[in-house]
């Protein structure tokens, strides 16, 4: 990797293998430009600067290719949410018994319910283009208030419907609740992060 | 004319550009420095990442391909990309037309 494509490199966060793919891009076009240059006569160095001048200022560069990269971001924890929250509820639904489970029960599931509407809904959106300005924090935000709402309501309901159920059932529960969180989780920071670069 | 002054119209430059045929990005900064009569002026890098934005918006479709031994990412224009060209040409007519009664040109 030459000077230039390093210093565009350097402050670009997101998915590594959309990143190494247009890296590798702009350093083709750069080398491009650099052959043309030595063509006319320039020695290497002296052509790497004029191409580096054409090119820009690798700041600016990186900044439109981190807006891309949050896009990218954005589209991958969007698909997590779509994937994982429907998948954490059918598991709750399945194991939750037949019977009736009381009144703050049934409210705490449905406030979990509505946070994974809103976050479903918000990742729907992204993937079908409908929401593009600010994908990447919106996915990562909302994931992380389904995760919260969801982990909080669940020690809730755990708490108020103490002794019932089988253990081995709330050990099922426990176990794909976490491994979805954990997935929503990771995805969810990682948007919020390279969001962030993006802004910066 | 510089980069502040193409911002906005630069996504029709690269269409207008694909429209003659496919091409990969240092093509189409080479094109658009030889149509302009290398009267524009902007920080080249910044084409490829429009290509993809371009590319995520289904304008231009683009794929890595191997030729005369180097690997390059070649794009083509798609038809939503061309209408989405001839909208941005009627939006800089319509422009062009406002700027010229306002400014008595």
């Amino acid at each position: 990797m030459n000077d230039y494509i390093a210093a565009v490199a350097a402050p670009l966060r997101g998915p590594r293998r959309v990143r190494a793919d247009m890296l590798a891009e702009i350093e083709d076009g750069f080398e491009e430009a650099v052959a043309e240059h030595v063509a006319a006569g320039l020695d290497r160095e002296r052509a790497q600067a004029a191409a580096a001048a054409e090119f820009g200022a690798p700041g600016i560069v990186a900044a439109e290719v981190q807006r891309e990269l949050a896009a990218a971001q954005a589209r991958r924890t969007a698909w997590t949410l779509l994937v994982t929250l429907p998948a954490m509820t059918i598991m709750w639904d399945l194991f939750s018994g037949d019977g009736d489970p009381g009144v703050a029960v049934t409210l705490l599931a449905r406030i979990v319910d509505a946070a994974t509407a809103v976050a479903f809904g918000a990742a729907a959106l992204v993937l079908t283009g409908h929401l593009q300005r600010r994908a990447a924090s919106v996915c990562g935000l909302l994931g992380l208030v389904q995760i919260a709402v969801a982990l909080g309501c669940s020690a809730l309901i755990a708490v108020v419907a103490q002794g019932e159920g089988d253990a081995g059932t709330w050990a099922v529960l426990a176990a794909a609740s976490g491994v979805g969180s954990a997935l929503v989780c990771a995805s969810s920071v990682r948007a919020l992060a390279v969001a962030r670069a993006a802004a910066a | 004319m510089d980069a502040d002054g193409i911002h906005g119209q630069l996504d029709t430059l690269i269409l207008a550009t694909l429209k003659r045929g496919e091409a990969h990005g240092y093509a189409i900064i080479a094109a658009l420095r030889e149509h302009s009569g290398e009267r524009l002026d902007l920080p080249s890098g910044t084409v490829y990442p429009a290509l993809r934005r371009l590319e995520r918006a289904g304008s231009i479709s683009g794929t890595w391909s191997q030729a005369s031994g180097r690997r390059r990412r070649v794009y083509s224009l798609t038809e939503d990309g061309l209408k989405a060209l001839e909208k941005g040409v009627r939006d800089w007519r319509s422009l062009r037309e406002v700027m010229s009664a306002v400014l008595g040109a």
